[in-house]
């Protein structure tokens, strides 16, 4: 009986191919969608949860306010923690991370690499957290200096065998170490992620004074991250009613030196990844992302279901007459019911393995675009069956809403096709609310998209100050290299035909910069100002392009001499007080040598950051190499020559200057992406509901249609007669949209010190597309509608 | 005298629209003996058509009683008006009325579905039937594939299949030429002498003339 049913339910299928192909596609993308999305909100949801231990352990971070400035530190003292510990009884343990200031290079048999979040830690980590052993055991692995646990990825990476026990690495050409375990690896979405931990004792010897020192600025400097863990049966609350006495004990002392407030604040493991960036922290998350997200698969699920509903209704309108014929031959109310279900089914089915070919065809491109793919395991979990669950009597509910009234018919309307009953009044006019409503939505999506697209690519072309074209950052690792050995690898670079010109900086735009207190008098009295500060020699100005306002730059004549006196910006003389003409002038010992034109270094989410920059030749920061040539790769081969013949045992890593600025809107251009993504979605899916509704009303004017021919009216005519109601459905859709797209992206927009603004060819923009999507979409049906003979329009009714 | 499978009393249908009322059927006291042959004649718009729906518990009377085989089915619910239909009554239509998306096979085999009846004993059923009416090599086929006689030999097959008490045809010879026409109405009487009641609606002196007993309708009532 099953079989039977679903061959008739395919056959169906088959036959109205409009129907079924528009019912899998509609549902397709919102299975695709509502897939992704559920896989990327998990990724994100359980960051961090996947050990057992997760709900028990905190970061300590410090809220910091000083007189003249605040911050957040996500790295506190070292002794922070372990005191912590032995006063307050609800945490039962401890651990620490320390960093490397910036890529370690660890060295393995005769490879060189770099690495990232390589921490110092103490053995109690592996009890906050249990990381399952492969090899070697947690109790034993980092007690002593020396030791190294490295992560199953890394010691095939290293070695190509996870067998490593006993076998060296060197850190940053100095240190050697002895691998005492290997690990399994954590999934991706964990916010430290621990691939090389090094014990503790294994510090350089300065770092190590500082570690064991027990003065009170050791619970505040920027050392450690900080980690506790909590008893089976304690609070996060028991610790911070505890921490006040704590903090006047052993912090008070340097609080009180620094004039300064300090708040604690404790983040949660799956918390970690999208607090507010904290300074001294790792990038983070954006949490906005899974709630944008989500909204937006259930948004296009519900757009689905309201088209399947709509497209079933104008299929279920043409095979009325079957529907009587089964009646007529004997099936019952259940026997039609079932024989839909299977059609249902067959749809579902259908949709599903669809949506996952689209998805895993995709993963590369989602996870390119959008920095993150499918995450096959957040399809065991229970919560993503009760989805399934979810989804599914939504799309029966969905179902029910055309069927139910059509097979309580009875038999002889079925076969007579009546449509007089007051249903199908309702039923059009809620396939008309929902497709206005499916449009103002898509036109809200477009504008949006639009406004968005047009702001990202403002920030990208927006005049901050410097030229970005061709610049090749080239990245100095090295600590303890003669100066000399960097002027010489510089002189190098310039004698290549490729390269126009070659500056040394100590950070590059995006980055933390160095800070620098200067103390002004501000309204009669003395105040210290936090300025920003980037570490320059003499031909950066030049090779950046940047415009002084007044004054000079460094001397280029005395290349390696030490120059006192620094360059501003054109912020920083805002930020500072000081007024015009500023070369020659001094805050307090320190000469202003010149001024910049703006000078944007930061993103443009934040209004500009002032900085002041002093002449310094460093070995730690950037050589930053103009090219006169777009044969990029071609120069990017003579420039890691000349790099090697200096620094053989020391990666070569690069970047270009307009990918690390563009990286500052990588948030932006991603949810720009995004944005597009859905509105696309949603245009399409919103136009499938319009060819069913179309559909539908056409064939309830076929008699209409035919009556007029039949008095003269002409083809034109009738398209006009159809159309007129499309033109208006997109007016009144657009008219929804523009208040509510006003607001939202205004909203948005602030977020922007820098910005674009609203403008009405966005709006009218937006209205083409949705008017020339939907006249394309119903243009055939329309058009065949009016070219049909009147004869078998009236013989047909 | 034989068991009356059909009788109705008072029996009256009407229409009702917003503004306008139609009576189709009026009054109307019918009795059909099993294994009787019953033509129904009459202008357009006399009730013909509408009595045989009401007979074919296809549509509800307004007032009156309807009896079929001594069960009162008046006050029965859709799904109890369907299987009395399902397993005694056949219908057949003068535009044939089959479902175009299937073949030949699975429009017979319909009625046998709704049954329940096993896929095994539906095949062979069906295959029986079309043997006999010459349509065995026409299985596989779609309607819009065969020719109008063909499509209404098709319908009777699917009228026949479960072997029901009561035939009714509503105009079958309607669209068909003379040849095809008295094909159906060979079929008919074979299966009226073979036990089965038929009520047939026509316009066709000729084609009453095969019943056993005509009745006239006019404004919805019996006149004869």
């Amino acid at each position: 009986m099953i079989r039977s049913y679903i061959t008739i339910a395919f056959k169906y299928l088959v036959r109205q191919p409009a129907y079924s192909i528009l019912s899998i596609l509609g549902f397709s993308l919102a299975f695709a969608s509502l897939f992704y999305i559920y896989s990327h909100v998990s990724y994100q949801r359980n960051y961090d949860k996947h050990l057992d231990t997760w709900d028990r352990v905190y970061r300590l971070s410090g809220k910091i306010n000083l007189p003249d400035n605040e911050n957040t530190h996500a790295q506190l003292g070292p002794r922070l923690a372990p005191v912590m510990m032995e006063e307050i009884p609800a945490i039962v343990q401890m651990a620490r991370l320390v960093s490397f200031e910036e890529k370690c290079i660890i060295t393995a048999g005769e490879q060189i690499f770099f690495e990232e979040q390589v921490y110092y830690t103490d053995s109690t980590i592996f009890d906050l957290f249990p990381l399952q052993f492969i090899s070697g055991t947690p109790k034993n692995a980092l007690l002593t200096r020396g030791q190294v646990v490295i992560s199953r990825r890394i010691a095939e990476k290293y070695f190509g065998s996870t067998d490593v026990i006993g076998k060296q690495l060197k850190i940053n050409n100095d240190q050697v170490l002895e691998i005492t375990g290997v690990t399994r690896d954590l999934p991706d979405n964990v916010h430290h992620k621990m691939h090389v931990l090094i014990s503790m004792h294994s510090l350089p010897a300065p770092r190590l004074e500082v570690l064991n020192g027990n003065d009170s600025e050791n619970y505040w400097r920027p050392f450690a991250y900080n980690f506790i863990m909590l008893g089976a049966n304690n609070t996060i609350d028991e610790v911070e009613h505890a921490f006040p006495a704590f903090y006047e004990k052993y912090m008070a002392e340097f609080g009180n030196f620094l004039k300064a407030d300090f708040k604690l604040i404790f983040t949660a493991l799956p918390d970690l990844h999208f607090t507010p960036q904290f300074s001294y922290d790792l990038s983070k998350g954006n949490r906005s992302y899974s709630y944008l997200l989500s909204a937006a698969g259930i948004f296009l699920l519900l757009i689905a279901l309201l088209n399947y509903s709509n497209l079933l209704s104008a299929s279920l309108a043409s095979r009325t007459h079957s529907l009587g014929i089964f009646k007529i031959n004997g099936a019952e109310r259940l026997h039609i019911f079932k024989l839909l279900i299977a059609e249902l089914l067959l749809v579902i089915s259908i949709s599903a393995a669809v949506a996952w070919f689209m998805l895993t065809g995709a993963e590369g491109w989602f996870t390119e675009q959008l920095g993150g793919g499918l995450m096959p395991s957040a399809f065991h979990t229970g919560s993503f069956m009760l989805m399934l669950l979810l989804v599914l009597a939504a799309i029966l509910l969905a179902f029910l809403l055309p069927v139910i009234s059509r097979i309580y018919r009875q038999p002889i309307k079925l076969l007579k096709n009546d449509s007089s009953l007051g249903g199908e009044r309702k039923r059009y006019n809620f396939g008309k609310g929902s497709i206005i409503l499916q449009f103002t939505l898509s036109v809200i999506l477009i504008i949006s998209s639009i406004l968005i697209t047009r702001q990202v690519q403002y920030l990208l072309k927006a005049e901050i100050g410097y030229d970005t074209t061709n610049v090749v950052q080239l990245k100095l690792h090295a600590e303890d290299v003669p100066l000399e050995k960097i002027f010489s690898l510089k002189e190098e670079l310039k004698q290549i035909p490729l390269v126009q010109e070659v500056a040394y900086s100590s950070n590059v735009p995006g980055e933390a910069f160095g800070t620098s207190h200067f103390k002004i008098n501000e309204n009669g009295q003395e105040a210290s100002k936090i300025v920003s500060t980037l570490a320059i020699d003499a031909d950066y100005i030049p090779l950046m392009q940047m415009e002084l306002r007044e004054g000079r730059n460094f001397d280029r004549n005395r290349p390696t001499d030490p120059q006192s006196g620094i360059i501003v910006n054109e912020a920083c003389i805002d930020f500072l007080g000081l007024g015009d003409s500023l070369a020659g002038k001094y805050i307090r010992n320190i000469e202003i040598l010149g001024v910049l034109k703006n000078g944007k270094y930061n993103s443009l989410h934040e209004e500009s950051r002032p900085v002041a920059f002093y002449f310094e030749t460093g070995t730690r920061g950037y050589l930053n190499v103009k090219l006169n040539t777009t044969d990029v790769p071609g120069a990017l081969k003579f420039i890691e020559e000349a790099y090697m013949q200096f620094f053989d045992n020391i990666p070569f890593e690069y970047s270009f200057l307009d990918q690390t600025v563009e990286q500052m809107y990588r948030n932006d251009i991603n949810q720009s992406k995004l944005l597009g993504a859905f509105t696309l979605l949603s245009i399409i899916i919103a136009n499938i509901g319009l060819f069913g509704l179309v559909s539908l009303l056409n064939r309830k004017r076929l008699r209409e249609i035919g009556i007029r021919k039949v008095n003269g009216a002409q083809n034109w005519q009738i398209v006009v007669l159809l159309g007129k109601q499309l033109v208006l459905w997109v007016a009144f859709a657009v008219v929804l949209a523009i208040p509510v797209t006003w607001y939202v992206s205004g909203l948005w927009l602030q977020n922007f010190a820098t910005r674009i603004s609203f403008s009405w060819t966005f709006v009218l923009l937006g209205a083409l597309i949705i008017l020339l999507s939907a006249i394309l979409t119903t243009a055939a049906m329309t058009l065949r509608a009016s070219t049909r003979n009147p004869v078998d329009t009236l013989r047909y009714e | 005298m034989k068991e009356l499978i059909i009788q109705t009393k008072q029996l009256t249908k009407q229409f009702v629209s917003e503004e306008v009322k139609t009576t189709a059927v009026r009054d109307l006291d019918l009795t059909v003996e099993q294994g009787e042959f019953v033509a129904v004649m009459g202008p357009s718009g006399c009730g013909k058509s509408t009595l045989l729906n009401l007979l074919g518990l296809v549509d509800r009377p307004s007032s009156g009683s309807f009896s079929f085989n001594g069960q009162e089915v008046n006050s029965l619910s859709e799904n109890q008006m369907t299987r009395i239909r399902r397993g005694n009554m056949g219908y057949i239509f003068q535009n044939f009325n089959l479902v175009d998306e299937l073949n030949v096979s699975e429009n017979v085999e319909l009625p046998l579905i709704f049954m329940g009846i096993r896929r095994k004993e539906r095949r062979e059923r069906v295959a029986e039937i079309l043997h006999h009416l010459k349509l065995g090599h026409r299985s596989g086929h779609y309607p819009r594939q065969l020719s109008g006689g063909q499509q209404q030999r098709v319908a009777f097959a699917r009228a026949i299949v479960n072997r029901p008490a009561l035939l009714l045809a509503d105009e079958p010879t309607g669209n068909l030429d003379s040849k095809n026409g008295a094909v159906i109405l060979d079929l008919l009487t074979e299966h009226n002498r073979q036990g089965a009641t038929v009520v047939m609606v026509t316009h066709s002196h000729k084609d009453a003339s095969y019943a056993h007993r005509i009745i006239h309708l006019q404004d919805g009532s019996i006149i004869n």
